[in-house]
């Protein structure tokens, strides 16, 4: 509790508290850390929907109310949850045994086949599920008894259980499997207590979780704050005791508070596209020039304060064997390397391109600015087309630009992720438009089918060969993602790569607050 | 001080020595400014003092200051004593208590000078309650009674009415009842029929009179028009520059005025008695410059009212003549001019200017249709001031007027010369051709618009109302310049006017209208000598004499009249 | 006409207006380019044009633009906005849901300006420092744009002395909280307006002074305080009241940023966002509700308007 707020503040809060905690009082009394956490959200989850991507706040509310199968821990790996265990009987099948008695906040059981008509739901197209590129390769789903759920998949895919462990994936009752059902009710550690449409969503303790012992918290209060500003400002006045996605233009004013904790770690990145269809970037070589032909460390300074981490090669998940370290190092900022590639690939000096950004998000505008500088040292006159989000989303998707500014938050650690980047538009929105990747694809899923990791990594390793010479698409660097808290929270980690959008939530069962 | 003349009637209590009000040594200063100099002067019970000036004589101030309406800025000093107490400096305590009670003034606006926002009974009930202690339900009774005792048509409905329903006669006698609620000692009226229209005024001042002698109250009666003081003073106190010139009874005054200032004010009057009528004009009637036949203009009101403001006018103005246009105020008289100035679209009928039809039959018809001005038609406003931009040279203003004129006549010469030339026309100096309008006088600001209209060498000069808003005196010589320049350059004319006097020795001919509608025309001696319709005659009756024996007689003939129908 | 006639007919053309911004929205925001389906899963990895295609057909969205222009309008008739994409939601629970805020700010801030502004006006007139204040307050208040003043008003209030909650909303069930965290929005809406209209107020209150009147009420003896409040103020609202419902259409604005500084969710932060995403029901809905508020606020000021000026409702 915040030692600035007056004192029938403190006890309006403190009775809300006790109003909260009434109806599982005891078990709060006897642990005496049944306490509640106010977290500043950044963004108005709405109404849940089971399957589609809805942002990164959706997922960590998504983690608290829903389980699916399988999650992460602290260190990024694997674990069970709603399955007691698993196994990879082969690359493209997975075994999976149902804890004992599991229900959902309503009581309702959960078995093999409500497990199977959960997935089954996310593996149709029109659902838009952000795990659907896993479930499309979906071949059959087997319930041998009521605990045992098969999933056999029509190619092999090393990272399925990634996809499973995703804030999406979560398994849910059948009231939810429907087009605008509202899916509240999960499996997850926390129940949805109120609903402030708009304000703030109140989560209690959930009795029927299986891990339950070890949930430290009475509950958790999400409060919306899509401002990055007022977020941080709320966090500093104790309104909140905990918030996401820091603004980067904030982290030395939360550093510089004692009673605060900056957690920041290397996490989504940012990239470049390409438009593969039209002269010049239909040429590898400009493609190339190009990627010696960024600063990064500009970009990192201009769009994130200084807070990121350039990118020389493709991001690499850290403690997952299956990246190679070099896949890190394919490119040099080098500017005479550049115009050299330039002259060679034909392209005179002054050539004029656009490049598509979206003013919707100040680091993308600063970014392509940056970006925009360099070109211009190597003889490039890039051109900003800075729109809004869908406009510039239909752009991108349409090859409405020449050179485009975009970012990344992949769904799994493994290499399996650069399939998305790497495949082009249409057929895949994160990729350069029209660029076509069998080649690499090929590779990928060829890794895929190998549960040897070395072996695997080195299948991976000549797709990222390619990606060096024929620059699909160029990462550019990767941003800081910070928590921020009162330093009274504890046992919260944000853990770093990826998965702190997609893992991070699940850290929140385990938090206390001192 | 002269001795009072008792006037059979009025005066009710003679042997009191003490008069109501006493005022010595007045002196009123605005800054550096003068505007009052020990001025006195004193009125008896029941006694009506007429102060009698020009604009800028500082009566209105006089009067205002008897009640300390002046504001911070004014100096006031000598003594005010009313009922023998010393007024100055002022209390405004006391004075909150005597203003609207025992002293109570009117004003010349009634309708500025009524709350626009609230109810006639409300605002005679406020003051009632101001000052007595009155119950809502005995207010009302009072206000009612009130408004019957100030003649006003259905008191009950006018109680829940808005100032702006009710005509400007209507409003004075709203304003008399609310003067007299608290049945003062002295009412102070300010120019209180200066606004209206002859016959109303002359229903206001009969009112006045007999209230006067029903409630014994003493009036200050301040004005300008010397019509005015015949009828309604006892004695008169003649003001110019803040100083008084003369001051006498009533006959006295007007029989044998012994200051030069005085004897030129009431020469100026225009009078109809002694009026030199102007006779015909050698015209050519065959050929008119302008001919309205059966012109109709209908005003279009908010739910589907519609007023005709003309209707089945037929005229003809020749060459060299000078047609008066009178009637009262929304008789259509301004309308016309308009019609015939181009500035009004008609809705029947003709207009025909200098041989050219300009609307109806036979003219170009179509909305904006610029054929409905006609080049040969120019006009004096009557608010001089208003008609000239404020922040336009002297010189500027009418070359504007010259450059627009050669749109259609490109052989005006708009040369500085030719505008010099046109100044010295009609009085104007050369060194008033760089001035701006706020450094001219009325006078000279209503010169520059007669200049303005022509410049432009026009066939006929709409003049409306060119001189009400002047001063006597001035009046008089804006007046003769405007009669040179007609006979020298021969232009025909419409003369507007609501003052038949000034229509008896400035126009050839005289049109009388009412409510849209030509009442009677003629030769001005004919129809003001023997008016043949009982409209004319009864405008006719309703304008004071300048000669309070006559205008005595002519009441008394009135009140007769009233008495036995 | 009849005062019922009066509102019945101008709530009528109210109505038409409102259908009609209704179907200019509907066709700007399809011309305008942007997909709300392909903004949506912009963030979703592995999406091909089949996926789009399917969510497309699901939401209704593949249908032709005039049947579902006609299906928008009888929609609105039955109050029934449509879905929400981004919140999953009925787009009428939404605004309803956030209109609540969106009210209250904007009636207490227009309360509070108003109020406060005539107060002040009237104040500048009669004592010489309230001049002073109007004179020097006045245009620094204006002068300095929303958001500043807001973020100003949070870094002393709630950062620094930490008096007040540094934004949010708090439910109307704990009315203290709910109280605290208007204070601040309310401030920052009310003082621009305040000062406008205390601007107004004065220049009003000057030219009525003069008028013939005023004079009339202090010849018959009118107490000074009765004089300004019955001849003075009274006549001196009218045009204020003109400007007051002006400066009450601009505030639906200028909620936007205030809504955005002290995190208010509110109806105009919605819109933005709503636009910002292309969610077609929400940005309908939403221009649904501030155009019938306009529409409403302009009667009512008409209204009042001949209620203060009777000159305007018998003519």
């Amino acid at each position: 509790m915040g030692l600035r707020r007056r004192t029938f503040l403190g006890l309006a809060t403190a009775m809300g508290v006790a109003a909260l905690t009434g109806s599982n009082s005891e078990l709060a009394l006897a642990r005496d850390s049944g306490k509640t956490l106010t977290f500043g959200l950044s963004a108005n989850v709405g109404n849940l929907v089971y399957g589609p991507s809805r942002g990164a706040a959706q997922f960590i509310v998504n983690q608290q109310l829903h389980r699916g199968l399988v999650k992460f821990d602290e260190n990024g790996r694997i674990v069970p949850a709603l399955a007691e265990s698993f196994e990879a009987v082969d690359p493209s099948t997975y075994r999976f045994t149902l804890r004992d008695g599991l229900t959902f906040h309503d009581g309702s059981p959960i078995t093999s086949a409500t497990v199977k008509a959960s997935l089954d739901y996310l593996a149709n197209r029109s659902v838009g599920a952000a795990i659907y590129a896993a479930l499309s390769t979906l071949a059959s789903i087997e319930t041998p008894d009521a605990r045992t759920v098969v999933i056999k998949l029509s190619k092999p895919n090393a990272s399925f259980l990634d996809y499973l462990a995703d804030p999406n994936a979560g398994i849910s009752p059948a009231s939810a499997l429907a087009s605008g059902a509202a899916n509240w009710i999960g499996a997850g550690p926390f129940k949805l207590q109120a609903n402030d449409s708009g304000v703030s969503l109140t989560l209690a303790k959930a009795d029927t979780y299986y891990d339950k012992d070890n949930v430290a918290l009475a509950g958790i209060k999400f409060i919306y704050y899509p401002d990055s500003t007022a977020r941080t400002n709320a966090l500093i006045a104790g309104d909140v005791q905990m918030i996401d996605f820091v603004g980067w233009e904030d982290f030395d004013r939360v550093e510089a508070d004692k009673k605060l904790v900056l957690d920041a770690v290397p996490g989504p990145f940012v990239y470049m596209l390409f438009n593969t269809e039209r002269a010049p970037f239909d040429n590898p070589k400009v493609r190339q020039a190009v990627a010696h032909a960024i600063n990064r460390e500009n970009v990192v300074a201009a769009a994130f304060y200084g807070h990121g981490t350039p990118l020389n090669g493709i991001p690499v998940s850290p403690g997952n064997d299956r990246f190679d370290p070099k896949m890190g190092e394919l490119w040099t900022y080098d500017p005479d390397k550049a115009r050299a590639l330039l002259a060679s690939a034909g392209v005179a000096e002054g050539l004029k391109v656009s490049l598509l950004t979206s003013s919707t998000y100040s680091f993308f505008r600063d970014m392509a600015l940056s970006v925009q500088a360099d070109l211009q040292a190597v003889g490039i006159e890039a051109e900003l087309d800075a729109p809004d989000w869908p406009t510039y989303t239909a752009s991108k998707n349409s090859g409405k630009y020449g050179l485009a500014v975009a970012g990344g938050a992949p769904s799994v650690t493994g290499p399996v992720y650069l399939q998305a980047y790497v495949v082009g538009a249409p057929a895949s929105s994160f990729g350069s438009y029209g660029y076509n990747a069998s080649d690499i694809v090929a590779h990928i899923q060829a890794g895929e089918a190998l549960s040897n990791d070395a072996a695997a990594r080195a299948e991976y390793m000549k797709a990222v060969d390619i990606i060096r010479d024929a620059v699909p698409f160029l990462p550019v660097a990767q941003r800081s993602q910070a928590f921020a808290r009162s330093n009274t929270v504890e046992g919260f980690k944000n853990l770093p790569g990826f998965l702190s959008i997609t893992g991070t939530g699940y850290m929140l069962e385990k938090t206390s607050i001192r | 001080m002269s001795a009072v003349i008792p006037v059979a009637g009025t005066v009710t209590n003679l042997e009191k020595a003490e008069p109501l009000l006493a005022v010595r040594d007045l002196t009123i200063d605005f800054g550096d400014k003068s505007i009052v100099k020990n001025l006195s002067f004193a009125i008896e019970p029941g006694e009506t003092l007429a102060i009698v000036g020009e604009s800028g004589s500082g009566k209105s101030v006089t009067a205002l200051s008897l009640l300390g309406l002046l504001g911070p800025r004014a100096k006031v000093a000598g003594a005010i004593e009313f009922r023998g107490q010393n007024l100055l400096p002022y209390d405004f305590k006391r004075l909150a208590h005597l203003r609207g009670n025992a002293v109570s003034i009117i004003f010349q606006e009634p309708m500025a000078a009524l709350n626009p926002v609230y109810k006639i009974g409300r605002q005679l009930s406020d003051v009632l309650r101001n000052h007595m202690n009155l119950t809502a339900v005995e207010a009302r009774i009072r206000v009612l009674e009130l408004l019957n005792k100030v003649k006003l048509p259905t008191p009950e409905a006018k109680y829940d009415q808005y100032p702006f329903e009710l005509s400007g006669g209507q409003l004075q006698r709203v304003m008399i009842a609310m003067a007299i609620a608290c049945r003062p000692k002295l009412l102070i009226a300010d120019e209180p029929t200066t606004a209206l229209d002859v016959t109303v005024q002359a229903g206001i001042l009969d009112l006045l009179r007999e209230l006067q002698a029903e409630m014994g109250m003493s009036v200050l009666f301040i004005t300008h028009d010397f019509g005015v003081v015949a009828d309604i003073a006892d004695r008169v106190l003649v003001m110019r520059h803040g100083q008084q010139v003369e001051t006498g009874a009533v006959d006295t005054l007007f029989a044998a005025p012994r200051e030069d200032y005085t004897r030129m004010l009431l020469s100026a009057v225009p009078s109809l008695a002694k009026a030199g009528y102007r006779g015909n004009a050698a015209t050519d009637v065959r050929s008119p410059v302008l001919q309205l036949r059966n012109v109709g203009v209908s005003f279009r009101g908010r739910r589907g009212h519609v007023l005709k403001a003309l209707d089945g006018i037929d005229l003809a103005i020749a060459r060299n003549e000078v047609v008066a246009l009178v009637g009262e105020s929304g008789s259509g008289k301004s309308t016309l001019g308009n019609v015939a100035a181009g500035l009004i679209r008609i809705d029947q009928g003709e207009v025909i200017v200098d041989g050219t039809p300009r609307q109806g039959a036979g003219a170009s018809s179509g909305l904006h249709s610029p054929s409905l001005h006609s080049p040969g038609v120019s006009m004096v406003f009557q608010d001089a001031n208003a008609s000239l931009n404020p922040r336009m040279r002297i010189g500027a203003t009418l070359r504007a007027a010259l450059k627009w004129g050669r749109r259609y006549r490109p052989d005006l010469d708009a040369s500085d010369s030719y505008i010099r030339s046109i100044m010295a026309e009609v009085g104007l100096g050369p060194e008033l051709f760089e001035r701006f309008p706020h450094e001219l006088s009325g006078g000279q600001k209503q010169r520059v618009g007669i200049a303005r209209a022509l410049s432009v060498k026009p066939s006929l000069i709409v003049a409306d109302e060119p001189t009400s808003a002047l001063d006597v005196s001035v009046q008089k010589t804006v007046l003769e310049l405007f009669r040179k320049l007609q006979q020298q350059h021969g232009f025909a004319c419409i003369f507007i006017t609501h003052d038949l006097s000034l229509a008896a020795t400035n126009s050839n001919r005289v049109v009388v209208m009412n409510k849209g509608r030509i009442v009677e025309q003629g030769p001005t001696a004919d129809v003001l000598r023997h008016p043949s319709d009982p409209y004319t005659r009864a405008l006719l009756n309703s304008i004071p004499l300048p000669d309070p024996v006559a205008q005595r007689a002519r009441r008394a003939q009135r009140e007769d009249a009233g008495a036995n129908p | 006409m009849g005062l019922a006639a009066y509102c019945a007919k101008r709530l009528l053309v109210g109505l038409a207006m409102v259908v009609c911004v209704q179907v200019i929205i509907f066709l700007a925001i399809q011309v305008v380019p942007g997909d709300p389906v392909e903004a949506m899963m912009s963030e979703t990895a592995g999406v091909g044009p089949e996926v789009i295609e399917a969510l497309r057909q699901q939401f209704g969205l593949d249908k032709p633009i005039p049947v579902r222009l006609l299906d928008h309008i009888v929609g609105l008739f039955r109050l029934d906005l449509g879905t929400s994409l981004q919140y999953n939601q009925s787009a009428f629970a939404i605004i309803t849901s956030r209109l609540a805020v969106s009210i209250e700010l904007v009636v207490l801030a227009a309360f509070f300006g108003i109020v406060g502004g005539i107060f002040f006006g009237s104040l500048s007139v009669r004592t010489r420092w309230g001049d002073r204040l109007i004179s020097v307050c006045g245009p620094f208040i204006l002068s300095v744009p929303g958001y500043v003043l807001g973020s100003v008003l949070i870094l002393a209030l709630s950062l620094t002395l930490g008096w007040l909650p540094a934004g949010g909303m708090a439910p109307f069930s704990d009315p203290l909280a709910h109280m605290q965290r208007l204070v601040l929005p309310v401030i920052t809406l009310a003082l621009p307006i305040a000062a406008t209209i205390a601007k107004v107020t004065r220049f009003e209150i000057l030219e009525v002074r003069t008028q013939d009147w005023v004079r009339t009420s202090r010849a018959y003896g009118f107490p000074t305080k009765v004089t300004f409040r019955r001849d003075i103020l009274r006549n001196a609202l009218t045009p204020v009241l003109t400007i007051s419902a002006l400066e009450l259409g601009g505030l639906i604005g200028a909620t936007v940023l205030v809504e955005k500084v002290f995190n208010l969710p509110g109806l105009g932060s919605l819109l933005v966002s709503a636009v910002g995403i292309r969610d077609y029901a929400l940005i309908q809905g939403a221009v649904f509700v501030i155009s019938t508020f306009y529409i409403i606020i302009n009667i009512a000021a008409d209204i009042m308007y001949g209620f203060l000026d009777p000159r305007v409702s018998k003519r």
